[in-house]
């Protein structure tokens, strides 16, 4: 191994990212919401969309979304902010992450190709570093669309409303961090099965499983801090199954990645509270049963920790990715 | 003294473990092979005999064997044995999102060469292997033909000092089998030790100064493409005019007269020979050509490989 072949690998990952059709495609479809965004202006005064073609006072806008603002200034940033990060966060959200898996779940299949395998893996390169190399790859993939998206809005603001708002930018650590954890299920799967379709079918398969067990047990976690700091003692009769599923539910949260805290933990460095009002809500019998993540903190007890919360999702992902090479490691290729 | 061996393989065993229901199979079974640098070998064997399993050893894609595997003095989990190492595999495939120029930047980059370096070559191997001016187009485009030449351009292009060519000529038209022969012939040259798996056996005979025959994982035979194709002891002639009563002018000489269009063929000893070119020049009849006849390697090679089986 010298630098020509670590120079090699990152060049093999770029091309094999620019020359992918998802990605040119996925390129181009960033440009709409940008463009979307060059003509939404956010002025001192009113909501100009098209360069003046159609005008609206924040008056209206405060009183139609029924916002908290204590001023226009307030609200007109509320609005910039919330928007920019809904959009930038686009590629962070389930729709997003399902995309890139499809896009990028061929890497390692494809690399274990009969004829294309011998022809890499004789080189004086050590299994590992391919195997890193495709994760790169991946994680390429995504940080530049997501970094063309984020500056594209940023930038979009800034012309057209005239607003810096620097903090968009966060929405690309917390997209690599989330697209990396299911970028490394994707791999795993790819090794031991060598199919496309079944890296993409299992990673989303697992995304969306393991999306659930963290929302179930998000709601959990709210429901008895409720009830603990009602002081209902009702909990106690709470049958021996719910206990077990509660364990269940325990155990699988703290083992499996948490992709979804890389958007609170973002909020979190950006000194952010965590908004409340994109996260979950469920009525029952009249009252509100929430998500835990206004329990969370960097601080917080280790059950709520953004620390715990990474530690085991880096481990998970290493883990994984251990597998993964392990396997691969052993095959007769 | 015999110099080092370049590829020293002994008591090499290799056996794929089969699915929960198929028996283990042994793709090498205890060989053991010494070759020294500077030839260009023929790598025989039937379907399953073990051929490519022993080069993936060498090369390290098959792990999990028994023996010693040793090349260039190294062991060959060693990765700075497999930088001097140039590999066309059978059936190769490149990723079809680079272009040529990029798939032989990038390979030899992998074998350890600069970018700089390679591209002083680059141009060099893509005219020779008359694929130049598909540089730039991405391989999803090559045919096959020019897929074969591009991966023997990149078995060659950091210049290593063994090679390992899988079918090399699969795919190729005739001009450039020719191209690929006269490539082998300068490795030979400049002393790059070439192993040639093929089964185009003719061309095999025309390349090749040794020959490997493999079976069931076992080293059958080993020896130069003279040692492998003896002399038969017949002799063939070609003669004109042919006389209807040819059989008996040469009766009594030599054994196993057997006649074709341009003459015929005989078995004779020098002494033989003699007598039967006075008798036919007797006769007033010309003679064009009069050559030993040697088995053929396809001939040798069925005859080790159905000689093993009795």
């Amino acid at each position: 191994m010298n630098t020509h072949t670590l120079r090699a690998l990152f060049l093999d990952a770029i091309y094999q990212v620019l020359d992918n059709r998802v990605f040119r495609v996925l390129g181009v479809l960033i440009l709409l919401p940008v463009a979307v965004v060059f003509c939404i202006g956010f002025r001192e005064e009113e909501l100009v969309l098209f360069f003046g073609l159609k005008t609206y006072s924040y008056d209206s806008l405060i009183e139609s979304f029924s916002l908290s603002a204590a001023s226009i200034a307030e609200a007109r940033v509320m609005l910039i902010e919330n928007t920019a990060d809904i959009i930038a966060g686009f590629l962070s959200g389930s729709l997003g992450m399902a995309v890139m898996i499809a896009a990028t779940a061929f890497f390692v299949p494809r690399m274990l190709e009969k004829g294309a395998v011998e022809t890499l893996f004789h080189k004086p390169v050590p299994r590992l570093w391919f195997f890193l190399s495709r994760y790169v790859a991946g994680l390429v993939f995504v940080a530049l669309l997501c970094t063309a998206l984020v500056s594209g809005v940023y930038a979009g603001f800034l012309v057209s409303s005239g607003y810096s708002y620097g903090g968009v930018f966060w929405e690309l650590p917390g997209a690599v961090y989330a697209f990396g954890i299911v970028h490394a299920v994707s791999m795993a799967i790819g090794v031991w099965t060598r199919s496309t379709p079944a890296a993409i079918l299992l990673s989303i398969f697992f995304f969306v499983g393991n999306g659930c067990v963290h929302t179930a047990w998000s709601m959990k976690e709210s429901f008895t801090h409720d009830r603990e700091a009602a002081e209902d003692s009702d909990t106690e009769g709470l049958s021996q199954l719910l206990e077990g599923l509660s364990v269940a539910l325990d155990t699988a949260h703290f083992i499996l990645p948490k992709p979804g805290d890389a958007g609170r933990m973002v909020e979190s460095l950006r000194g952010n509270e965590p908004q409340k009002n994109r996260s979950v809500r469920i009525q029952t019998n009249g009252e509100s049963i929430g998500d835990a993540s206004h329990l969370m903190g960097w601080d917080a007890a280790p059950r709520y920790s953004y620390v715990v919360s990474l530690l085991s999702t880096i481990a998970f992902t290493a883990g994984l990715l251990f597998l993964g090479w392990r396997k691969l490691a052993r095959a007769d290729l | 003294m015999s110099p080092d061996p370049i590829v020293h393989v002994r008591g090499l065993t290799k056996v794929y473990r089969g699915g929960r229901r198929a028996a283990a199979t042994p793709a090498l079974d205890g060989l053991d092979l010494s070759v020294t640098a500077g030839s260009v070998f023929g790598l025989l064997g039937p379907n399953g005999a073990g051929k490519t399993t022993l080069i993936k050893v060498l090369l390290g894609l098959v792990p999990r064997w028994k023996g010693e595997a040793r090349m260039f003095g190294r062991d060959v989990g060693e990765s700075a044995a497999r930088s001097r190492v140039g590999y066309l595999p059978e059936a190769h495939r490149f990723p079809t999102y680079l272009t040529g120029r990029q798939v032989l930047l990038l390979y030899g980059m992998l074998s350890g060469k600069s970018a700089g370096w390679l591209r002083s070559k680059t141009d060099h191997w893509l005219k020779r292997l008359n694929i130049l001016d598909a540089a730039d187009t991405k391989v999803r485009e090559y045919s096959k033909g020019m897929q074969q030449r591009l991966g023997l351009a990149q078995a060659l292009i950091h210049e290593p000092e063994l090679v390992f060519l899988d079918e090399p000529t699969d795919g190729v038209d005739p001009v450039g089998r020719a191209v690929i022969r006269e490539i082998v012939e300068d490795l030979r040259a400049s002393g790059t030790t070439v192993f040639i798996n093929s089964h185009l056996l003719m061309e095999v005979e025309q390349i090749c100064d040794r020959v490997v025959i493999l079976s069931k994982g076992k080293l059958l035979r080993e020896g130069t493409v003279s040692d492998l194709t003896p002399k038969t002891g017949l002799v063939s002639i070609e003669a004109d005019p042919l006389p209807d009563d040819l059989e008996e002018v040469l009766a009594g000489v030599g054994t196993g007269f057997a006649r074709n269009d341009r003459g015929f063929v005989i078995s004779a000893d020098n002494e033989a020979l003699d007598e039967v070119v006075d008798r036919l020049r007797a006769r007033g009849i010309s003679i064009r050509t009069i050559s030993p006849r040697r088995l053929t390697l396809e001939e040798s090679f069925i005859e080790s490989i159905t000689g093993e089986e009795r």
